[in-house]
C-alpha cells in the first residue's frame, strides 16, 4: 500500500523492465513503473516518446520484446480474458459506429462486453447522463461534434464498469469547452478507478493526474506527482519579454546569467509582434535574484517590457529534463 | 455462452449499420448482379440450341450417322443441339415461327461420298450476323469435322479437341444449359457473397479504426463468429435474390428436394465466410479485401467446374480438385438439377473441413494482426 494524494492505494499494474522494438527502432527501453489502484496516472512525452506503445502493451494490443506487465497479479499470458474484463480503453482516434445512435453504440458495447441484460438499460442511461447526451440519445453519431463523440467514447469505455480506464490523448483535437468537460469527468473517477492517460498537453497531465511518468525516446526520465516533480526540479521561473535583443546577448545568455539562473530558454512571441521574445530563467529564490537579472539585461542594452515571476509548470520540468518543448 | 452472446451482439450491430447504409447494401449485391449480367451476355450463345434436321435420304445409314453425330455434340455439361424435329414440313413451320434457330439440311451422304464428291450440308439460319447464329454455324461445322473423323472419309482438323475429351457427363443429355447456368450462378452468389460480405465487414472495422475496442473484448473468437453471423444473413439475402433471378431468367427449378440445397447454402456461406474473414484481417481495407474476394470467387467458380473444367489438361485437373469452389459448384448443380447424388455428403464434408481450416486461420491471424 502506498499513499497518493492522501489516499491509501495498492498496486494495480506493474510494468517491469519493458522494452519494445520495431525492427531496429527501439520504441521503449527498459521501462518500469507501478500504477496504483484508484490513481490517475499520466504518461507524458512528445510525439514518438513511446506513450502509445506503452499504452498498447498495457492493454494487450502489443507484446513487449522484453519485460512483463502484471494486472492485479495477473499476466496476459496466463489470464488474458480476465485482464480484458478489467480494462476500458479509449483510442486516440475516436472510433464509434457512425450509423448507430448514441444509445445504440452504448447498448452494443454493453452487450459485447457481457453486461447482464438486467443492468444494460440503467447503465446506458447513466452513461448518457455522464456524457450529457441524454437529449441526443436517438441521434446518429455521425451528426455529433468532436467533443460529443469524445465524451461518448469515454462513457462507452466505462459501461462494463472496468477497474482500469486507459485514455490515449483524451482531449486531442477538441475545443476548449469540451476539453474541460472531459477533464472534469475523468477527475470524478479518481479514487474509483485506475485511470491511465497519455498526453502531450502539460496542463492536462497537471490537472488530471496524481502522478506522471515523463517519457523521452522510449525511456522514463521522471516519475512522480506533478507537484513533487515541479518542486524537485525547479525553484521559480522569471520571464522577461524582450524587444529585438541583440544576437550577442542571446548567444551569451549562459555566461551572462551564470550564478543567477540554473537554466534559460528563449522563445518567440509572435502575438506581441516581430522581434519580441520571451526569456525564461529558472532560478532559486527569485526575490533575491530579480535585481541582478534586471541589471544584467539593461546593462547589455536590452529593452524589456514585462517581468513575471511564476511557479514552474510541468512544461518547465519537461524542458529541464529533456531539452525539448511540448505543446501547451 | 459469453462468446456466443458477444458474437450475436456484433452481428446485430453490423446488420443494423448495414441496413442503414444503402451504399453498403448495394455493394453486397452489385458485384454479383454485374457478373450475372456479363455472364448472361457471355452465355447468350452458349445454350442448347433448338434446331430442325431435314434429311434428303431418311433411310440412308450414313446420313443417319451424321444426324446422330449432331445430336451427340456437347460440352461437358450440356448438349449443343436439341433436335426438335426431323420432319421436313414441321421443320418449315417451326422455322417460320422462329421456334427453331435453324434448319440443318442433310444431303444423301452415301451416294455423294461414294462418288468421291464433297458433301455439302446446308444451313438455314434467320440472321447470319447474330452472335448466336454464328455460334450455331460454328457448331455445325464442328459436327461435320466430328463426322468426318468418325466415318474416316477424309482427314480433319480438330478445332476444339475438348469436344473429344473424356469429360464428366453427369447431367442428362436433355438438360437445358440455361438451368445449369442458373444453378451455377446461385453457387457463385454463395461464394462471392459470403467472401465479400465477411471480408468487408472485418476490413471496415480496421478502416474505421473501431477494431481496437472490439479486440479488447475478453473473447477474440466472438469477433470471428459475430462477423460470420452478419455475413451469413447478408449472403442469404443476396443468394435469395440471385436464386429468384435464376428461376425467372434461367428456368432453374430444383429437381430434388429443397433441403439438400438449403443445407448447401448454409454450409457454403459459413465455409467461405471464413476465407472472407481472413482476407478482411489480412488487408485491413475494404477495397483490396473485396477485390481479392471477387478474384478468388470468379477464378474459383470459373475453373472449379463451371465452365472450363473439361478443357484442362490432365495434370491441372488436380488443381481443380484443390479448389473448394469445385465442391460447392458440383454439389449445388447436381443437387439442384438431379436431386441427391452419391458424393453429396463427401462434398459437404470437404466444405465443412475448408470452413473449419479458414476459421482457425482467421482466428490465429486476428490474434496476431491486432498486435500493433
Amino acid at each position: 500500500m502506498d499513499a497518493v494524494n492522501g489516499r491509501e492505494l495498492s498496486h494495480s499494474i506493474v510494468v517491469d523492465g519493458v522494452s519494445r522494438s520495431f525492427g531496429k527502432y527501439l520504441a521503449l527501453q527498459d521501462v518500469s513503473m507501478e500504477m496504483k489502484e484508484g490513481e490517475a496516472f499520466g504518461l507524458l512525452g512528445p510525439n514518438g516518446a513511446g506513450k502509445t506503445t506503452l499504452l498498447n502493451i498495457l492493454c494487450g494490443l502489443s507484446v513487449p520484446t522484453e519485460g512483463k506487465v502484471t494486472f492485479f497479479g495477473m499476466t496476459y499470458r496466463d489470464q488474458h480474458d480476465d485482464i480484458r474484463r478489467l480494462l476500458g480503453y479509449v483510442a486516440q482516434e475516436t472510433a464509434l459506429y457512425d450509423h448507430l445512435t448514441a444509445e445504440e453504440n452504448l447498448m452494443f458495447h454493453a452487450r459485447f462486453y457481457g453486461v447482464p441484460s438486467t443492468e444494460r438499460k440503467s447503465r446506458v442511461e447513466k452513461a448518457l447522463e455522464l456524457a450529457q447526451l441524454q437529449d441526443r440519445r436517438k441521434s446518429k453519431v455521425k451528426t455529433f461534434s468532436g467533443g460529443m463523440r469524445r465524451r461518448l467514447a469515454i462513457v462507452r469505455a466505462l459501461i462494463h464498469d472496468p477497474r482500469v480506464l486507459m485514455l490515449d490523448e483524451p482531449s486531442l483535437g477538441i475545443d476548449v469547452q469540451s476539453r474541460m468537460e472531459i477533464w472534469d469527468r475523468i477527475r470524478e473517477m479518481r479514487g474509483e478507478k485506475t485511470v491511465i492517460v497519455t498526453t502531450n498537453y502539460m496542463e492536462e497531465a497537471d490537472y488530471l493526474c496524481d502522478r506522471v511518468a515523463i517519457l523521452d525516446e522510449g525511456r522514463v526520465v521522471a516519475l512522480d506527482s506533478p507537484e513533487a516533480l515541479k518542486k524537485a526540479h525547479l525553484g521559480e521561473v522569471v520571464e522577461l519579454s524582450l524587444q529585438d535583443p541583440p544576437r550577442a546577448f542571446l548567444d551569451g545568455l549562459g555566461q551572462l546569467f551564470a550564478g543567477v539562473a540554473e537554466s534559460q530558454t528563449v522563445e518567440e512571441l509572435p502575438e506581441k509582434g516581430p522581434g519580441w521574445v520571451k526569456l525564461s530563467l529558472r532560478v532559486r529564490d527569485a526575490s533575491s535574484k530579480l535585481g541582478a537579472i534586471v541589471d544584467t539585461t539593461r546593462g547589455n542594452g536590452v529593452d524589456f517590457r514585462e517581468v513575471n515571476v511564476r511557479a514552474p509548470s510541468l512544461n518547465d520540468v519537461f524542458i529541464e529534463m529533456t531539452g525539448k518543448r511540448l505543446r501547451h | 455462452m459469453e462468446t456466443i452472446r458477444a458474437a450475436f451482439a456484433l452481428a446485430r450491430k453490423d446488420l443494423v449499420s448495414w441496413f442503414r447504409t444503402p451504399i453498403h447494401v448495394l455493394l453486397s449485391f452489385a458485384p454479383i448482379l454485374v457478373i450475372m449480367l456479363l455472364l448472361g451476355i457471355f452465355y447468350a450463345g452458349a445454350e442448347t440450341m433448338p434446331v430442325a434436321v431435314v434429311m434428303e435420304a431418311p433411310d440412308d445409314p450414313v446420313s443417319r450417322q451424321f444426324v446422330d453425330t449432331v445430336k451427340d455434340m456437347r460440352t461437358a455439361h450440356f448438349p449443343w443441339f436439341d433436335v426438335v424435329t426431323e420432319d421436313a414440313e414441321e421443320a418449315e413451320e417451326l422455322f417460320e415461327a422462329s421456334r427453331v434457330l435453324g434448319v440443318i439440311e442433310v444431303p444423301d451422304l452415301s451416294s455423294g461420298l461414294q462418288a468421291g464428291q464433297d458433301a455439302v450440308v446446308r444451313l438455314r439460319i434467320a440472321n447470319l450476323n447474330d452472335d448466336i447464329t454464328k455460334n450455331f454455324r460454328q457448331r455445325v461445322q464442328e459436327a461435320c469435322l466430328a463426322f468426318n473423323e468418325r466415318v474416316q472419309v477424309q482427314s480433319s482438323v480438330r478445332v476444339y479437341p475438348a469436344a473429344q475429351a473424356d469429360f464428366d457427363t453427369f447431367l442428362p443429355a436433355d438438360l437445358p444449359a440455361l438451368a445449369f447456368f442458373g444453378a451455377g450462378l446461385v453457387a457463385l452468389a454463395i461464394v462471392m457473397g459470403s467472401i465479400n460480405n465477411a471480408a468487408t465487414l472485418v476490413a471496415r472495422e480496421f478502416e474505421e479504426k473501431t477494431y481496437k475496442e472490439l479486440v479488447l473484448a475478453p473473447s477474440t473468437l466472438s469477433i470471428v463468429l459475430g462477423k460470420w453471423g452478419s455475413a451469413l444473413v447478408q449472403t442469404f439475402i443476396s443468394v435469395a435474390l440471385v436464386w429468384g433471378l435464376a428461376t425467372v431468367f434461367c428456368q432453374f427449378i430444383p429437381q430434388g428436394g429443397l433441403l439438400p440445397l438449403l443445407l448447401l447454402v448454409l454450409v457454403g456461406v459459413v465455409a467461405f465466410a471464413g476465407l472472407g474473414t481472413l482476407l478482411g484481417i489480412y488487408f485491413k481495407q475494404v477495397v483490396p479485401a473485396a477485390i481479392a474476394g471477387m478474384v478468388f470467387a470468379i477464378i474459383g467458380w470459373w475453373f472449379g467446374g463451371m465452365i472450363w473444367a473439361d478443357v484442362w489438361p490432365g495434370a491441372l485437373q488436380g488443381l481443380i480438385a484443390a479448389l473448394p469452389t469445385t465442391y460447392l459448384i458440383r454439389a449445388f448443380t447436381r443437387a439442384g438439377l438431379l436431386g441427391l447424388y452419391t458424393t453429396y455428403w463427401l462434398d459437404i464434408g470437404v466444405l465443412v473441413l475448408f470452413g473449419a481450416i479458414m476459421g482457425v486461420l482467421a482466428y490465429v491471424l486476428l490474434k496476431r494482426k491486432i498486435a500493433v
